[in-house]
């Protein structure tokens, strides 16, 4: 089948291409809303600025294909193999991916709002300023994981995803929006997160060990049980976070504002707290072993059976400060 | 404010539309009766810049029996040019010159005291191709106007223009007068003056006639009455109690323009199921009642000076109440918006650039507020000063608030117990109008108190008028999604490397920089080359037609036109003809970004 046949079928109501092999055609900007391409062969093929919203392409072959600027909104893309592919600027905003091969695909610039990627393979791929917002990348079962590993997520909108579970560690989320994210036991160890807002985002039991965490943005994160050892935090907002139970010990905290934080039970060992604003800060139960707290300010904090012994507390501002027996310093 | 005026040292180069009016057989009127002439062009040239106001243009200069102006979108410039031709035909209560147009979209240079550039050369050479009473246009005009302007064109092929290289192809462009209109206007001589009335329906009773008759005239309804009542109205019960006449006033009187007058009908179909039925509904609309627009701004020409009015209204008015006394006073000033602006900031502690929201204040109100505020002239001195602080433009805005200072006097003045608590500045106040009067023995910024008030939040943030309405550009993740929501994200980049670098044709240089960047370096790119909406908006509305697939684009620039106008600050919507060439420069672009390659 070439192209003008391909065309003129569709064009003639017939809109079933299931299983066919259509390797390799040109079809630029044609007009295929609804088209059933399920098990085909599209490798290779030509579809810039095609519309392409609502088809099926389940378990169709779309490695190598270009789909630069397409419109693939509500496709069924399932199973589908898109290896390589190029999506650059395509728009899928929830379109079903679940389990598609996305590897090494180039995704920049997508906008893949409200899609479900749960269980797609997008390492390697590049999305570079894509838009996530609301997508669903949740991991189903230990088995089947959303794998983004390596994949390259500088500027992408990740508000409101659900990333449960994901594999991001060494994911480059520099200048990414993932505020209000869920990201509950996803893996972003060695991540750079740099200047990353994950404002009231949920970090709840992740790993972030040896995550770049400088100058973002982690206003009410919640983050409990999750471990940030070696962490770098220079410059970034960690007023009324929530680190229970952390583990956060080496992380780099330097006059870091975190008023309000909840650091109850959080193992702070050897972390670099000096000049740190801990002003009513929660430190219930802490082992502060080591840490460096010199000219740290800790009026109004909670220091109520933290572990203080080894600590440096030089030139620290203690006024109203709860200490770890119980009584308030004046 | 002053960067823009050191700018202004330099030439500047900006893409815009000139249009060059010239007046026919002026010379020869002057020679015979030079009082009558330089009264008949005056009128004309008054009506002129009038509309060009009404247009969103810029007079750039006069030069003697025409005006030299100049808009950032084609298809205003050219809409000016039918409406002024058709306004100074119709309007033969005076006797007024023909005038012949020429209308050219090019790169002009401005500097301090003059705009030049082949642009209005080619605009002038136009003007003199043009028939009395017609517009000559370039096909660069032509072709980015056609589809959205009811023309009545002829080309006039490619026209050899003296000192001009190039052969210009052009247009002429009649505009496009009613069938009855023309039977009336060839009839009119032999009919007395009073028979006008008859013959001419006035525009209002046309767009009523329009409107009513319209097959959509119930849509046309629901439509006005949901963007003045801002609900939504599907009973028709209810609608009839509405007249088609009272809703149009009630329109026209909560936007005073016909842009925004457009953006209020917009804002509603937007919301609305059947968007592109109601789009046409919305230009139907707007059509109709443009010429009532044109009817407003042409009888607010001073025709009666305002002194005039000021005295009845105050022989009248004994007993009216002294707030409202001030807010007349203050009505009466062309600063009006600006001077409203202010007060509002210091009644609501917000810098409003909702040009609406400001029009529907109360100018009286205001003024008790603010008086209530401010007992003691110096209670008002000092909140003007602090206010005028924070403003960016200083220097006009010392002029505002020295106007607002002086209206206000006599509220306290009538408190004669007060009088001795002004201070030598004020005692002054009303001898001159020097910029300095008011806060020349205080200069702005010394004053002890003044640094109490702001935080430094307030010092190191945007500037006042940034705060209320304009959204932060720090964080355009929204700003993305808006618009790749409703079109291609592809497709919105190729628009924004076209309009920043070159029309994209699709070499692989071209694609490796579309690579390169995402999105939002894109957006933010366009923040440093377009510094006005006004300026992205005739931008991309150029360089969609310079590209493939227009049809394609055409959205997406919607998209992107609506997505990012909430970044920007809201011009003023008041300005006075001396501003004309600060403003321009303020929307003057800088350079492009460094190209690549």
């Amino acid at each position: 089948m070439d192209n003008t046949e391909l065309l003129n079928c569709y064009n003639s109501g017939h809109k079933d291409f299931s299983g066919l092999c259509l390797a390799g055609l040109e079809l630029p900007k044609a007009d295929l809303i609804g088209a059933n391409f399920s098990k085909a062969d599209l490798e290779r093929t030509d579809l810039m600025f095609s519309y392409l919203s609502r088809v099926n392409l389940q378990q169709a072959n779309l490695s190598h294909a270009n789909l630069s600027g397409v419109n693939l909104n509500q496709a069924n893309l399932i199973y589908s193999n898109l290896s390589d592919a190029n999506l650059h600027g395509a728009s899928l905003q929830g379109a079903d991916l679940r389990g598609a091969d996305l590897t090494l695909a180039d995704l920049f610039d997508v906008n893949l709002a409200d899609a479900d990627l749960r269980n797609a393979d997008l390492s390697g791929a590049n999305l570079t300023g894509a838009c996530l917002r609301g997508a669903n990348l949740r991991q189903e079962l230990r088995s089947e994981q959303t794998i983004l590993r390596g994949a390259h997520l500088r500027q992408v909108d990740m508000r409101g995803a659900n990333l449960k579970g994901a594999d991001l560690a060494n994911v480059d989320l520099s200048g990414a929006n993932l505020s209000e994210a869920f990201l509950k036991d996803a893996d972003l160890r060695n991540a750079n997160l740099s200047g990353a807002n994950l404002k009231g985002a949920s970090l709840a039991d992740a790993q972030l060990e040896g995550a770049n965490l400088r100058y973002a943005n982690l206003t009410r994160t919640r983050a409990q049980r999750a471990n940030l050892a070696g962490c770098d935090f220079t410059g970034a907002n960690l007023k009324g976070v929530n680190f229970t139970d952390t583990r956060l010990c080496g992380a780099q905290l330097f006059q870091i504002i975190m008023t309000d934080a909840r650091l109850l039970r959080a193992d702070l060992s050897r972390a670099n707290l000096s000049g740190a604003n801990l002003t009513q800060a929660d430190l219930t139960n802490a082992y502060l072993g080591r840490t460096n707290l010199g000219e740290a300010n800790l009026s109004g904090a909670i220091l109520f059976k933290a572990e203080l012994s080894s600590s440096n507390l030089a030139g620290a501002t203690l006024t109203g400060t709860t200490m770890p027996d119980g009584k308030v310093h004046d | 404010m002053e960067g823009a005026q050191q700018s202004l040292q330099n030439q500047q180069r900006v893409l815009a539309a000139i249009v060059v009016t010239d007046a026919v057989g002026f010379s020869a009127q002057m020679s015979a009766d030079e009082e009558r002439a330089l009264a008949t062009i005056n009128r004309d040239l008054k009506q002129i810049a009038g509309l060009c106001k009404v247009f969103n243009g810029q007079v750039l200069k006069s030069t003697g029996d025409g005006l030299l102006m100049c808009f950032f979108s084609a298809a205003q410039a050219v809409a000016c040019g039918l409406n002024i031709q058709k306004k100074l035909r119709s309007d033969s209560k005076w006797d007024s010159f023909d005038h012949r147009i020429g209308i050219h979209l090019g790169d002009v240079y401005i500097n301090n005291s003059d705009v030049m550039g082949n642009g209005v050369n080619i605009a002038a050479r136009l003007e003199s191709f043009a028939a009395p009473g017609e517009i000559c246009v370039s096909q660069v005009v032509y072709d980015v106007v056609k589809s959205r302007l009811d023309l009545d064109a002829t080309f006039l092929g490619p026209l050899n223009l003296k000192n001009i290289q190039e052969q210009v192809p052009a247009y002429q462009l009649r505009p496009v007068v009613e069938l009855d209109i023309c039977d009336a206007e060839m009839t009119r001589p032999f009919f007395a003056e009073g028979i006008e009335g008859y013959v001419f329906d006035s525009p209002l009773d046309q767009a009523l006639q329009t409107l009513g008759d319209h097959a959509e005239h119930l849509r046309i309804k629901k439509l006005i009455f949901g963007t003045c009542q801002n609900l939504w109205e599907n009973d028709t019960i209810v609608l009839d109690q509405f007249s088609l006449q009272h809703l149009i006033e009630s329109l026209m009187r909560r936007n005073p323009s016909v842009d925004q007058c457009r953006a209020s009908l917009y804002r509603i179909v937007a919301t609305l199921n059947h968007k592109e039925i109601y789009s046409d509904v919305a230009e139907d609309i707007l059509q109709a009642i443009t010429p009532l627009y044109i009817e407003r701004a042409a009888n607010r020409l001073p025709d009666v000076p305002p002194e005039t009015e000021d005295v009845a209204e105050e022989v009248a008015g004994e007993s009216k109440d002294r707030y409202q006394h001030v807010a007349d006073e203050l009505e009466c000033d062309p600063q009006i918006i600006r001077i409203k602006k202010v007060l509002y900031c210091l009644c609501h502690k917000v810098w409003e650039t909702d040009i609406r929201k400001i029009e529907q204040a109360d100018t009286a109100i205001l003024v008790k507020q603010l008086y209530q505020l401010t007992p003691t002239p110096n209670d008002l001195k000092y909140r003007l000063r602090h206010l005028l602080h924070h403003l960016n433009r200083k220097a006009k805005y010392t002029k505002i608030v020295n106007t607002i200072f002086k209206a206000f006097n006599p509220l306290y003045s009538a408190q004669t117990e007060l009088i001795p608590m002004s201070t030598p500045g004020l005692q002054n106040v009303s001898d001159t109008d020097s910029p300095e009067t008011c806060f020349g023995d205080l200069p702005v910024g010394i004053h002890p108190d003044n640094t109490v008030a702001f935080s430094a939040k307030a010092v190191e943030g945007p500037p006042m008028g940034a705060i209320a309405q304009v959204k932060d550009r720090a964080d355009l993740f929204e700003l993305r999604l808006d618009i790749i929501k409703y079109c291609s994200p592809l497709r919105a980049k190729i628009l924004l490397h076209s309009t920043l670098y070159s029309p994209f044709a699709g070499s692989s240089q071209e694609w490796s920089l579309l690579r390169s960047k995402t999105l939002e370096d894109f957006l933010r790119e366009v923040f440093n080359y377009c510094p006005s909406f006004q300026d992205l908006e005739s931008k991309l509305s150029i360089i969609v037609h310079c590209l493939e697939d227009t049809d394609e684009n055409e959205p997406v620039v919607t998209a992107i036109l609506s997505a990012i106008k909430p970044y920007y600050v809201k011009p003023d919507n008041s300005p006075a003809p001396v501003e004309a060439k600060t403003a321009i420069t303020a929307a003057v672009t800088s350079m492009r970004p460094a190209s690549y390659g």
